[in-house]
């Protein structure tokens, strides 16, 4: 790797790893895979980045990047998201989030990805649609349909734990 | 479809609970340093791999042929032949040994005949079967005088009549299949 690359390898491990580590805890569920992806997801940067417009062009690629991987690997072992309480110590600080993450990880991947993307990372339909590889109609009908599943998992839980003001 | 998107960009409370329980995830310390080392040996392993590809690609087709060819040779010649080895009489000279050799190629059912010096049987053997911790405790060579004849007879040869005719030539001290030979070479 040219001194060159490497720096730009770690500019951007630096600026994009909280929101990419985030992005794929919450399709995922557990750190070690989580890992395994932003691993691949950062060498795919390393060998296969194309010159980028501006930093959210570079930010859109890595998003769709980590997006696609975690689509793979979820098909690959054939299984759902799961959370894993005992990470969620470490990386959530806060209990009551704790319990929504978990809420959140049990949603279909499907939805997770347009809801992350929207309401964390603040794209619209458009962006979502060309981030995730979908139309637009795609992006809005599972942007309703999350937010309805959402709602009523949170319902669900401020009923079972009343965490909710 | 407009409400839908009026309804899209409402920041409700459990959209805002959904931001903030996603945000408040962050990568665990160290896991940085990580994943750039992980990059790093990704690209030398890549580096290596591009740089030996040739060579890399040569020796795993050589490697290829070799295990085909020969295990392909072994078979074949396996199956087509049995093998003898033919000890010579002590003292012997090195004229008498060369004229058995040919005299071997005569005998009916006897497809080849190579010669296999005592250095040599010594060499294989100490490679083969010693340790190598034992090499240095042979100051001579044990087997000077088990230089053969390894003679490939054909399977479907009369292999006791071939080992008859063989044990009358002069100079034969003995005859031994070559399996056997394998088990007992240090016995001779």
């Amino acid at each position: 790797m040219t001194p060159q690359k490497e720096r730009q390898t770690e500019n951007a491990i630096k600026t994009y790893g909280n929101l990419l580590y985030r992005t794929a805890y919450v399709l995922l569920g557990n750190p070690h895979d989580v890992q395994d992806v932003l691993q691949e997801t950062f060498i795919k940067y390393m060998e296969k980045a194309p010159d980028f417009h501006d930093s959210g062009h570079e930010k859109a690629w890595l998003l769709k990047v980590t997006a696609n991987l975690c689509k793979d690997y979820l098909r690959f072992s054939r299984r759902h998201a799961y959370a894993d309480l005992e990470s969620l110590e470490n990386i959530c600080a806060v209990s009551e989030q704790k319990t929504l993450l978990k809420e959140i990880i049990a949603l279909p991947e499907k939805w997770k990805t347009v809801l992350l993307l929207h309401y964390v990372e603040g794209y619209g339909i458009k962006e979502i649609a060309r981030i995730a590889g979908l139309t637009e109609s795609a992006v809005k009908k599972r942007l309703q349909r999350g937010r309805d599943a959402l709602r009523k998992q949170l319902t669900e839980s401020e009923e079972l734990y009343g965490q909710f003001e | 479809m407009d409400n839908l998107n009026n309804e899209i960009y409402r920041d409700t409370t459990a959209e805002k609970d959904f931001r903030d329980a996603v945000q408040a995830v962050t990568m665990p310390d160290g896991m940085a340093g990580e994943l750039l080392e992980g990059c790093k040996n990704a690209a030398h392993s890549r580096k290596f791999l591009f740089r030996h590809s040739k060579l890399i690609a040569a020796a795993l087709l050589l490697t290829f042929t070799m295990a085909i060819g020969t295990t392909s040779y072994a078979a074949y010649h396996l199956y087509r032949t049995k093998n003898l080895a033919v000890f010579f009489d002590y003292g012997i000279s090195s004229e008498r040994i060369a004229a058995i050799g040919e005299e071997l190629l005569t005998i009916p059912g006897v497809s080849s005949v190579r010669f296999i010096s005592g250095d040599e049987a010594w060499e294989t053997f100490r490679a083969e079967c010693l340790p190598e911790e034992m090499w240095d405790s042979f100051s001579e060579n044990p087997l000077q005088d088990s230089s053969n004849y390894r003679v490939a007879v054909r399977l479907d040869a009369d292999t006791a009549k071939i080992r008859e005719l063989i044990e009358r030539l002069d100079g034969v001290r003995r005859i031994k299949d070559l399996k056997e030979l394998e088990e007992s070479e240090f016995q001779d």
